[in-house]
């Protein structure tokens, strides 16, 4: 009888010991995942108001930033990944997103962030983006008000193409860095000189 | 079979099942996080945490600046990723520049990778540098090899 005892009572500890060091390891493996966002009710107004990309309800599946970009080290305390917003690109996946401070929209792609500060946004109607790597062309993009609904981009050589805004982004890839941008906004029609590419 | 044989083989029956489900268990929990723990981090790869490998760190500014001034970090370096922000009054328009490799611009914060999987490289060294678009300002370099 004593025995039987000894046995389960080892039963038990072997159990308790097989879970408690599941436990352990599963806790301490793994990234530690982004901070939880704030709820949407505490950005500021002004965060919110020229943006409605960012108010549509979010698709978990579609809108997500894959873990992989979330977690770059450049992305960890700026952004806010749970407010993402996929947006149309061309070549490559982007997303808008809150800044952690709720003052700035941000364009996120792998390796690439480029944020907007929201009152320049609803000044001039739209914040500019660049993001060039050697041997790709350059994305060009920019975060749009939701009055603003085309962009005129002057392209290295001279010629002027229209770029429709969609969800408040609008995307052109070039072989070389345009010359200008250009769009109507609250304050009438505003110009933006890109800077050179050297190297 | 005698009634007590029977009930002699349970309990070490039981043993045995317990210890495999342990080991078994801490195979699949335990294998992935060993896996990354033992990459070689320095030339990067897929299964290199970003920011990991890193070695050097640089944060610098040169005052206020110009428009088209570059501001240049301390030396030529493997810089695996570099950011330019300004945190003062207002906005301005700032890039962050790896030489010919990367740049990435925006209004007071923009980031780059040498790589998009923003892994750590250590084959190509070079300068990288913060710049200034508009009224002058002061605009904070930060970057790591």
């Amino acid at each position: 009888m004593r025995k039987r005892r000894g046995r389960t009572a080892g039963l038990v500890v072997l159990a308790l010991a097989a879970i408690g060091v599941l436990a352990v390891v599963a806790l301490g493996s793994g990234d530690p995942q982004p901070s939880a966002a704030p709820s949407f009710e505490t950005v500021p107004v002004t965060a919110r108001a020229p943006i409605g990309a960012l108010l549509r309800p979010a698709s978990s599946g579609r809108d997500a930033i894959p873990p992989a970009v979330a977690r770059q080290k450049i992305m960890r305390d700026a952004i806010d990944p749970a407010s993402a917003r996929v947006v149309r690109a061309i070549g490559r996946r982007v997303w808008l997103t809150r800044s952690l401070d709720g003052g700035s929209v941000c364009v996120v792609a792998a390796g690439s962030l480029s944020c907007s500060h929201v009152e320049e946004i609803a000044r001039r109607g739209l914040g500019p983006a660049l993001a060039y790597r050697a041997g790709g062309p350059v994305h060009v993009s920019g975060i749009a008000s939701d009055d603003v609904k085309t962009v005129d981009v002057t392209l290295a050589d001279g010629p002027v193409r229209t770029v429709a805004v969609a969800g408040n982004f609008l995307a052109l890839d070039v072989p070389r860095m345009p010359r200008a941008m250009s769009w109507v906004g609250p304050r009438g029609r505003e110009t933006f000189r890109f800077p050179r590419l050297r190297g | 079979m005698h009634p007590r044989d029977r009930g002699r083989r349970r309990p070490a029956a039981r043993y045995v099942l317990c210890l495999g489900a342990l080991l078994a268990a801490l195979a699949v929990v335990g294998g992935p996080a060993s896996g990354v723990a033992s990459a070689d981090c320095t030339s990067g790869g897929s299964s290199c945490l970003p920011g990991s490998g890193y070695s050097f760190d640089s944060v610098w500014d040169c005052g206020v600046i110009a428009e088209n001034v570059d501001c240049y970090a301390n030396g030529n370096h493997t810089w695996g990723w570099g950011s330019a922000s300004y945190s003062g009054s207002g906005s301005t328009y700032v890039c962050i520049r790896l030489s010919g490799y990367a740049l990435g611009c925006g209004t007071n914060l923009a980031r780059t990778c040498y790589a998009a999987s923003c892994n750590d490289q250590s084959v190509v060294a070079f300068p990288a540098s913060v710049e200034n678009f508009g009224a002058p300002h002061t605009i904070s370099g930060h970057a790591k090899a």
